[in-house]
């Protein structure tokens, strides 16, 4: 069964001669289980499509199947459930909350689940973090600060992990680390994984690379032998 | 819930400032409606219970009666009781003028209250009202004669032993006469005697009935309870708490309303992110809602009690501080659960519904969106020409003016809320004196007025020789549309007053106030005695207002008032003669300086509230100025940091906001005095009477002094900023940049 079915979908932002065509007409599947990465230059629509799987947003046209169900008929009410229930949310510039300490940002998506303070601490120890969890965000480099993000987005468990660029701000050493940690998470929890990037080298880590060019599918591709982390270099 | 509690805490450490601001425009509202309305209620419930149990008279007739006139009107049906009294005025002339007003004491009618000692037993015994013997230093001097007394009064010939000190809801107010309603109680004094004082016969007549009492032989007047200026003055005062105790508050209502919207609209503009996130982690719209509005919530709910518990300190000073004016014993403060609840939970609801209009314009955002940094409003459509002769300070705080206006208008608002307050209540103290100066300078040109029993107008009054020059006139108290009014029926050349009287004879001058309560203007039938009289014309009056008509109109329109006459206007002549003269007749008589030192008493007794007005507005005032300005600030540190990135200097970004500062004062300075207008004129009504019209003025220097304070606080504010943008931090503003 396909995680992901998307038919037609369009985004435009914005009205008259300010409007911008972020996806056009787009048709897409995505299997579940899987290690997929969009890569795509910069302004080619791939955050656009990560906000509409993730329900943060709505399409202007087409439809979004997440198994069965059509996601773009959802209710804000529902939207909100289901990215509480489904999606794991990995930002590129982190976003964690700056008044809560480590361990409390992942409390924070787990308390929303209804999971215990365990499956946060369980969390952190999985992405390396167990000694800094008491720390403010404000007190953590950033790559430490992804991988409490990236806590945060496994801790509940979710169906799907969604991560736009998460190793963008990082340097290669700590970039590699956070990958690792996605990839540890994938093979433990067998949460189907989106990662977007514009890094040819980070897309030998996947099962599947979708490309985006001008807000339309250029080319999709299986890769039979996914690299791990630890053997790309860029 | 754990962490959000966690979070919601933390959030509220962040603000303490803003939210300390709030606490304090709380507590200050909420005391001020709790102390009012208690005063209010208790006085209402304290007097009526004191009017009840000390059997204040229903009904009191003025004339000559006997015996016999008691006795039948005691089997009225529907009098309860009926008890002749006499009430007598002696003077004491010299140096310390002063008036005791001796009254018998009856069975059962206008019993006095006793704070100490005892009733008197004979016709050398006497007690005196309580505020009178601290007023007039009456010591208790123990066992003299065998009996403990306070000292003695001498009244010609009588001295007068004092066994007691009392209270009686007949004076709650020391009323002396029409226009001395609030005398010093070191000047005028009430002391009841045994009936047996004075020889027999009396001059009044008190009745408790449950129904109208028709009017005994021998009556000259007739008041009823409501209709005594004690009783009126004691309903007016109700009614004026009660409209103060509504007033201010709402003001301030209004101000902490705008207040929250700005410091909520602030904090989620910068917690937009952070709202972004929750959203984005499914956190509902509920949830983040009850985080923001909790906040408030516990801030109110703060704020409130804490004003409510300052109330309870505040009501008993504010009680003592109105015993100067009247006196009800046992007046004190007591809990009101009612009102506690309903000024925490009215706080609460405000604090909440201001929250929410705050909260409605970020919530709809899908996440996607609320991620995004903040769009600059009107970004596109406000963009100054750039080769404007502008310079860039101009331009600069022009265009936040327009780009933030509910900001900037919060700002506007607090400077001309706090203007119009202070504009007000020193407005008020002007208003006073302007009142009493349209009276004794421009109105009042009379030094003596005499009042006794009617005299056939042919008829000389002997005390007529021993004045320069005087005027006759028949004052009467008449009903019209069921209240009472004092008319003047005088001679045509009547000039002791400034009135028009060209128009005596062609009907009846009406005080404006009167004519305003009913209704009326020039040419309008008025029906006196069931007489049509018509309006001639219409006066401002402000003290003792009085119907004035002259003798041949009122003959032309009836001959069923005799011409006879009841009191003399007097001027000039040998005065210290005169009042020597009137007292040893026993003359009734008040000279212009009575009037004066009444009116000053009522002064003296209202500027501690006008104080305290003056006081609240004060911290009203600076606490809104002071909160918006640090809203303003924190809401403009990205902007100052930011400009300082691109290299401006510190002088230049200043003079950007004392420029910006500048336009919001020349906006609220002017709105604000129009606002100390409009308060004033709305609150007037509230303290108009038949006895006092209040004469609305805000004299410049008030205006100058509020303007002064506003401007004040705006610097210190300026200052403040100033300090602050000096130690903004380049790389923190880089770092927000970043952020955003
Ligand atoms: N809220 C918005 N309003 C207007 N235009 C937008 C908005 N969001 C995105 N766009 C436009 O839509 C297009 C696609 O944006 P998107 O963020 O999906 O690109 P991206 O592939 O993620 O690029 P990058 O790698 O730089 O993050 C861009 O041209 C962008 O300018
Ligand atoms: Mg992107």
């Amino acid at each position: 069964m396909n995680l992901f079915t998307i038919t037609d979908l369009t985004k435009e932002y914005g009205e008259g001669g300010a409007k911008v065509t972020a996806l056009n007409q787009i048709n897409l599947t995505i299997p579940e289980g899987k290690f997929a990465v969009i890569l795509g230059a910069s302004g080619s629509g791939k955050s656009t499509l990560l906000n509409m799987l993730g329900c943060m947003d709505k399409p202007t046209s087409g439809i979004i199947n997440f198994f069965d169900t059509d996601i773009t008929a959802f209710s804000k009410h529902k939207m909100t459930r289901f990215r509480s229930e489904n999606i794991g949310f990995v930002f590129q510039s982190y976003n964690l909350l700056p008044d809560l300490t480590a361990l409390e940002n992942v409390e924070f998506s787990t308390e929303l689940a209804g999971l215990s303070r365990k499956d946060a601490e369980n969390a952190l120890s999985i992405v390396g973090l167990s000694e800094r969890m008491n720390h403010y965000p404000a007190e953590l480099s950033g790559g430490e600060q992804q991988r409490v993000s990236i806590a945060r987005a496994i801790a509940k468990n979710p169906k799907v992990l969604l991560c736009d660029e998460p190793t963008g701000a990082l340097d290669f050493n700590t970039g590699i680390i956070v990958l690792e940690a996605l990839k540890k998470v994938h093979h433990r929890q067998k949460s189907s994984v989106l990662l977007i990037t514009h890094n040819q080298e980070i897309a030998k880590i996947a099962d599947i690379v979708i490309t985006l060019r001008n807000g339309g599918v250029q080319r999709i591709n299986e890769n039979p032998a996914p690299l791990s982390p630890s053997e790309v270099v860029w | 819930m754990v962490i959000i509690l966690k979070l919601t805490v933390r959030k509220m450490r962040s603000q303490i400032p803003q939210l300390l601001g709030l606490v304090l425009l709380l507590a200050v509202g909420v005391c001020f409606f709790i102390t009012l309305f208690t005063i209010a209620w208790q006085l209402e419930e304290t007097a009526e219970q004191y009017i009840f149990e000390h059997a204040y008279a229903d009904v009191t007739f003025y004339g000559q009666f006997t015996d016999e006139s008691v006795r039948l009107l005691s089997e009225q049906d529907g009098v309860r009781l009926a008890a002749g009294r006499n009430v007598r005025d002696f003077r004491q002339g010299g140096e310390l003028e002063r008036v005791f007003r001796v009254i018998s004491l009856t069975d059962g009618i206008n019993i006095p209250y006793i704070y100490e000692g005892r009733l008197p037993e004979n016709a050398n015994e006497c007690v005196i009202l309580k505020r009178n013997a601290d007023a007039m230093n009456f010591i208790p001097n123990s066992a003299k004669d065998g009996v403990s007394g306070y000292g003695s009064i001498n009244l010609g010939e009588n001295s007068l032993t004092i066994t007691g000190l009392v209270a009686n809801p007949e004076y709650i107010y020391m009323v002396q006469n029409e226009r001395t309603v609030m005398a010093k109680a070191s000047r005028f004094a009430v002391v009841y005697v045994t009936p047996d004082f004075f020889p027999g016969g009396y001059n009044e007549i008190a009745v408790l009935a449950d129904s109208e009492v028709l009017a005994p032989d021998g009556t000259f007047r007739t008041v009823t309870r409501k209709d005594q200026i004690n009783h009126i003055l004691y309903r007016n005062d109700l009614d004026e708490l009660c409209s103060f105790a509504m007033i201010f508050p709402l003001v301030f209502a209004v101000l902490i309303a705008v207040v929250i919207y700005v410091i909520l609209t602030r904090t989620i503009q910068k917690d937009k992110k952070q709202i972004g996130i929750m959203k984005a982690l499914g956190m509902c719209d509920k949830k983040i809602i009850g985080m923001y509005l909790s906040q408030f919530c516990i801030t109110a709910a703060v704020g409130a009690l804490l004003g409510c518990f300052a109330g309870v300190f505040a009501t008993d000073k504010i009680i003592t501080i109105l015993s100067s004016m009247f006196v009800v014993p046992a007046l004190s403060f007591a809990f009101e659960p009612l009102l506690w609840a309903a000024a925490i939970i009215v706080s609460i609801l405000l604090c909440a519904v201001s929250g929410m209009i705050a909260l409605v314009r970020i919530l709809p955002l899908l996440p996607a969106y609320a991620l995004r940094s903040r769009i600059p409003k009107g970004r596109r459509r406000n963009t100054l020409p750039a080769s404007s002769k502008m310079n860039f300070n101009t331009r600069y705080a022009l265009k936040n003016s327009l780009r933030n206006k509910s900001r900037f208008f919060a700002v506007v608002l607090g400077m001309t809320g706090s203007y119009a307050l202070l504009a007000f209540s020193f407005g008020f103290n002007d208003s006073i004196a302007e009142t009493q100066s349209r009276y004794f300078n421009d109105f009042a040109n009379y030094d003596v007025i005499i009042s006794f029993n009617p005299l056939p107008l042919s008829f000389e009054h002997p005390a007529s020789e021993r004045i320069g020059e005087s005027s006759k006139a028949l004052v009467l108290h008449i009903e019209i549309r069921g209240e009472n009014y004092m008319l003047a029926i005088v001679e045509n050349n009547f000039d002791m007053v400034k009135i028009p009287n060209s128009e005596l004879q062609n009907g009846v001058i009406v005080p404006e106030y009167f004519a305003q309560i009913w209704n009326v203007g020039v040419g309008d039938i008025l029906e006196i005695y069931g007489y049509d009289a018509v309006i001639s014309t219409i006066t401002p009056q402000h003290l003792g207002l009085t119907i004035y008509t002259g003798y041949d109109y009122i003959a032309a329109l009836s001959d069923e008032i005799p011409p006879v006459y009841n009191t003399l206007y007097g001027r000039s002549g040998n005065m210290s003669e005169l009042t020597d003269f009137l007292i040893t007749n026993n003359i009734d008589f008040a000279t212009v300086d009575d009037d004066k030192t009444s009116f000053d008493s009522i002064m003296e007794s209202m500027e501690v509230l006008i104080w305290f007005m003056i006081l609240c507005s004060v911290i009203l005032g600076f606490t809104v100025l002071y909160a918006v300005g640090l809203i303003n600030l924190s809401a403009r540190e990205y902007e100052y940091m930011f400009m300082g990135v691109m290299g401006y200097p510190h002088k230049s970004i200043l003079l950007a906001h004392i420029k910006e500062t500048l336009m919001q004062l020349t906006f609220a300075l002017p709105l604000g005095f129009a606002g100390g207008y409009l308060l004033l004129e709305a609150i007037k009504g509230e303290f108009s009477s038949s006895n006092f019209v209040i004469a609305a003025k805000i004299e410049p220097l008030s205006h100058a002094v509020s303007a002064l304070a506003v401007i004040s606080v705006t610097a210190v504010m300026v200052i403040i900023t100033s300090r602050h943008i000096g130690k903004l931090d380049i790389i923190e503003g880089l770092k927000a940049q970043e952020d955003g």
